[in-house]
C-alpha cells in the first residue's frame, strides 16, 4: 500500500495556504464550517484533491445507512492499537468535506501528518473523490433507497458507485446484501461479510417496500432461507441460481447475555474468535462485523481487535440516548431523515422494546420547516414501516410538526387507533400532552437534523416528571 | 361489475417515492372493492377480465423499461378498456410508458405504447424537483378542483399536451417548454408525472376517480387528508416556494 508523491503547481500550494487560513479563522471565530477549508482549496485550484499528497494508507466506508459508525469502529480499533489515524468524523463526507480532512492532516508543506486515514464517503461523492483519490480498502456497508428527492433510487446510486470504484482498492463488501454485494463486478480484490441465521429473522423481505423485489440479474423470484433486515438476508435466485457469495468473515453466533459474538473467519487456516459487542441490534452488529473484517484486512490480529472491544472500543450509541425519571425510561431514537429504512428501523426498535409505551415523532426536516418558501417532499411517509406502530404496546403516539396532518393520515392508515394519536404543535406541548402517567416509557422518534428539539421537549418532560413527584 | 376491481399493476416495482400510498389509500377509501396486485411475473388481470380500474405507479428506471416491453402485447386491450370507462392511472415515471417512445442519454429508445402523441428523453444528468399546483381540466363542479404535487424526475416530455391536458398550471411547470398544462388526460386515461402519494395528497381528486368508478365513498379520513390538502395549497402559493434537496 502506498501512495507516491504528486505533481504539485503554484496554484496548489496558494490554495493550500488559503484553506490553511481558512481553518485558523474557524478556529478564532469556533464555528465549524467542515467543509469549507477544502471548498476554498478547491475554488483557487481546481483538481485539489489529486495534488495533495495522501495518507500511506487509506480506507473509506461508504453505503448507504452505517457509514459513520463503521467508519468510526474502524479507526477506534486502529488508535487502540497505535495507530495514528485522521478520520472525518467532524467533517463533512462529500468531496468539499474529505479535502477539509485531509488538509488538516496535512503540513504547510502538504504533507500527510497521519499516516492513515479512514474517511466515511458519501455514496453519490465517489464520481468526485476516485478519480483524485484512490483507496486502498473501501468498505461498503449497504444499499438501500435513499432520499427520494436527491438520491432518486437504489440503483441509480448504485451505477455511480460501480461505474467510480477504482480497480485496484480492495472492496469489503456485505454478502447478505444482493445489491451492494454485487458493485464493481470487474474489480476482483473482493472480501466479504455475512451474519449467518439468528434466532429472530425472518422468512420473507422485510418492510412496507423492497429495493429487491426480484433477481437483480434475471428477474426471477428470490426464495430467502433467511432475512436479517429490509433485503438483506441469504437468498437464491429460482430461475438463475444467484446467491450470496461466500463470506471471508462471518458472525455464527450472538451471546446476548455474555455480550459476546463468534465471528468466522476463512483461510488457509479458518479460525474463530470471540469479540465483546457494545450494542446487539442487527445493525449494530453489521457494523462491527464490517470493521472488524476491515480491521483485519489492515493488518490487525483478532486478537488485538478483541482486546480493542474489550478495553472500551465500541458502537457509540450517538442516535440513541436514554435517561431516566421516576423510573420511567425517556429515550431519544435519531434516524437519518426523509429516510424510510431508517426511519422504519427506529420503529422497529421501539415496538421490540419491553413495556408500554408511549411515542413522539418529530421526523420532518427542522430547517426546512422553518422556511415558509420551502416545502419537505413526504411521499418517504409511504416508504416508512409506521405499522410497526400499531402495536397494542404502544399506548400514544404523538405527531409533531408542520408536517403534521400528512404524518397523522400516514399513521392511521397505518391502522393506527386514531383513539391513541395525538397531535401536538411543538416539542413543548409534545412533553405536555404525552401520556407518561400511563405508560413504561417515552420514545421519541426524531429527524437527526430536530436533535435539539427533541432534547428540549425530553428535558421538559422530564422536569414536569419530576416536578410531580416533589409536589406528591 | 357489481363490484369495484382496482389491478395495481407490478406494486413490487411501483413503489418509488411513496407511490405505493396512491393504492394504499384507494385499498382504505373502498373497503369493499377487490383489490388485485398483479406481479410482473403474471399476466395483467385486464387481459382476460373487465376491471374498473388500473394503476401503475413510480419505477426505476430499468423496471419501467421491462413494464413497458411487457404491457406492450396489451396495448390495445388497454386501449379499449380506456374507451369503454375503466380508469387508468399511470403516477410518475409510468405516465411515460403511455408515450410513443422514451429517449435515454446513452442512446438507447424504449418503445412506448403509444396511447398519447409524445417522446420523453432521460438524461441522468439533470433532475426536476418542483412542487406543482394545477386545477383538474373539465373538473366536476363550477370551482376548479385543485390537484398539489411533486415533479421529481430525470426525464423531460417533447409533445403537446394542450389537446388533452389533465391538469392547467397554477405554480410550478407542466409539460413542454409552455408547461402551462401538466399531464394528459383522454376519458377516463389518465397521464400524471406528479410523483408519489399523489392520492393521499389530494382527497377530492381522488373522490373524483371513486365517482369515476359508480361510488359516492369518502376518501379515507377524509378530514384529516383535507386538513393537509388545504395546507399544501396554502404552502404551495407561497411566492418563491420550492422544494431543496
Amino acid at each position: 500500500m502506498g501512495h507516491g508523491s504528486r505533481r504539485r503547481t503554484l496554484r496548489f500550494h496558494a490554495a493550500l495556504l488559503a484553506s490553511k487560513m481558512t481553518m485558523a479563522a474557524l478556529r478564532v471565530a469556533r464555528r465549524a464550517g467542515g467543509q469549507l477549508p477544502g471548498v476554498v482549496a478547491e475554488s483557487i485550484c481546481p483538481g485539489f484533491l489529486g495534488q495533495l499528497e495522501q495518507p500511506k494508507q487509506m480506507v473509506m466506508v461508504t453505503g448507504t445507512n452505517g457509514k459513520t459508525t463503521t467508519t468510526n469502529l474502524i479507526a477506534d480499533l486502529l488508535v487502540a492499537n497505535g495507530r495514528e489515524v485522521v478520520t472525518n468524523r467532524k467533517g463533512g463526507n462529500v468531496a468539499a468535506g474529505i479535502a477539509s480532512t485531509l488538509i488538516r492532516n496535512a503540513t504547510l508543506t502538504g504533507r500527510p501528518r497521519c499516516e492513515t486515514a479512514v474517511l466515511e464517503l458519501d455514496e453519490r461523492s465517489a464520481r468526485l473523490v476516485f478519480p483524485h483519490i484512490t483507496p486502498d480498502v473501501l468498505t461498503i456497508t449497504n444499499l438501500y433507497r435513499d432520499t427520494f428527492t436527491r438520491n432518486a433510487h437504489v440503483w441509480y446510486v448504485f451505477d455511480i458507485l460501480s461505474q467510480a470504484i477504482p480497480g485496484e482498492s480492495r472492496l469489503v463488501l456485505n454478502a447478505d446484501d444482493l445489491i451492494s454485494a454485487r458493485l464493481a463486478p470487474e474489480n476482483t480484490h473482493r472480501s466479504y461479510y455475512a451474519i449467518g441465521r439468528l434466532p429472530e429473522d425472518g422468512a420473507e423481505r422485510e418492510g412496507i417496500v423492497s429495493d429487491l423485489p426480484a433477481c437483480p440479474d434475471c428477474g426471477g423470484h428470490l426464495t430467502y432461507e433467511y432475512v436479517h433486515l429490509g433485503h438483506i438476508g441469504r437468498a437464491t435466485c429460482d430461475c438463475c441460481g444467484r446467491t450470496n457469495p461466500a463470506p471471508q468473515f462471518e458472525l455464527v453466533d450472538v451471546d446476548r447475555e455474555a455480550s459476546m459474538i463468534t465471528v468466522r473467519e476463512q483461510g488457509d487456516v479458518p479460525s474463530e474468535q470471540r469479540y465483546r459487542i457494545s450494542a446487539g441490534s442487527i445493525t449494530d452488529l453489521y457494523n462491527l462485523l464490517a470493521a472488524i473484517g476491515t480491521a483485519r484486512l489492515l493488518g490487525l490480529e483478532p486478537a488485538e481487535i478483541a482486546r480493542a472491544l474489550e478495553g472500551g472500543v465500541g458502537v457509540v450509541a450517538c442516535r440513541y440516548s436514554e435517561v431516566e425519571a421516576r423510573g420511567r425510561r425517556l429515550v431519544r431514537i435519531a434516524s437519518k431523515g426523509e429516510n424510510g429504512m431508517a426511519c422504519s428501523r427506529g420503529f422497529a426498535n421501539i415496538k421490540r422494546e419491553p413495556g408500554s409505551k408511549a411515542v413522539v415523532l418529530m421526523l420532518e426536516d427542522y430547517y426546512l420547516a422553518k422556511d415558509p418558501t420551502s416545502t419537505e417532499f413526504i411521499g418517504w411517509l409511504y416508504e416508512t414501516d409506521f405499522e410497526y406502530l400499531n402495536d397494542p404496546s404502544i399506548k400514544q403516539v404523538v405527531i409533531t410538526g408542520v408536517r403534521s396532518e400528512d404524518m397523522l393520515l400516514r399513521v392511521l392508515l397505518a391502522g393506527v387507533d386514531p383513539q391513541r394519536v395525538t397531535c401536538a404543535r411543538d416539542g413543548l406541548e409534545a412533553a405536555r400532552v404525552v401520556d407518561w402517567r400511563g405508560t413504561d416509557a417515552v420514545f421519541y422518534s426524531h429527524a437527526i437534523h430536530n436533535e435539539h428539539v427533541a432534547e428540549e421537549s425530553r428535558e421538559a418532560l422530564r422536569r414536569l416528571i419530576e416536578d410531580e413527584g416533589e409536589v406528591a | 361489475m357489481d363490484r369495484i376491481v382496482i389491478e395495481s399493476l407490478f406494486p413490487e416495482f411501483s413503489s418509488q417515492g411513496g407511490d405505493n400510498g396512491n393504492i394504499m389509500y384507494l385499498r382504505e377509501s373502498l373497503p369493499d372493492a377487490e383489490i388485485i396486485e398483479t406481479r410482473f411475473t403474471d399476466e395483467p388481470a385486464f387481459a382476460s377480465r373487465d376491471v374498473s380500474m388500473i394503476y401503475l405507479g413510480y419505477m426505476t428506471e430499468a423496471e419501467q423499461e421491462q413494464v413497458a416491453a411487457k404491457l406492450m402485447p396489451y396495448r390495445d386491450r388497454l386501449r379499449t378498456l380506456a374507451d369503454t370507462g375503466c380508469v387508468v392511472l399511470f403516477t410518475g415515471n409510468a405516465a411515460e410508458i403511455l408515450g410513443r417512445a422514451i429517449v435515454r442519454d446513452d442512446g438507447r429508445t424504449i418503445a412506448g405504447l403509444g396511447l398519447f402523441d409524445f417522446t420523453t428523453r432521460l438524461s441522468y444528468r439533470h433532475r426536476r424537483t418542483e412542487v406543482f399546483l394545477g386545477e383538474l381540466v373539465d373538473g366536476p363542479g363550477e370551482e376548479p378542483l385543485e390537484v398539489a404535487g411533486y415533479q421529481i424526475r430525470f426525464t423531460e416530455v417533447d409533445g403537446d399536451n394542450s389537446a388533452e391536458p389533465l391538469f392547467r398550471t397554477v405554480v410550478g411547470r407542466g409539460l413542454g417548454a409552455e408547461g402551462g398544462f401538466e399531464g394528459f388526460r383522454r376519458g377516463t386515461l389518465f397521464a400524471t408525472w406528479l410523483a408519489g402519494p399523489v392520492l393521499p395528497l389530494n382527497p377530492l381528486f381522488t373522490e373524483y376517480l371513486i365517482g369515476l368508478l359508480g361510488s359516492t365513498a369518502p376518501a379515507a379520513y377524509r378530514a384529516v387528508a383535507l386538513d393537509a390538502y388545504r395546507k399544501r395549497l396554502e404552502e404551495f402559493r407561497v411566492p418563491g416556494i420550492r422544494m431543496p434537496i
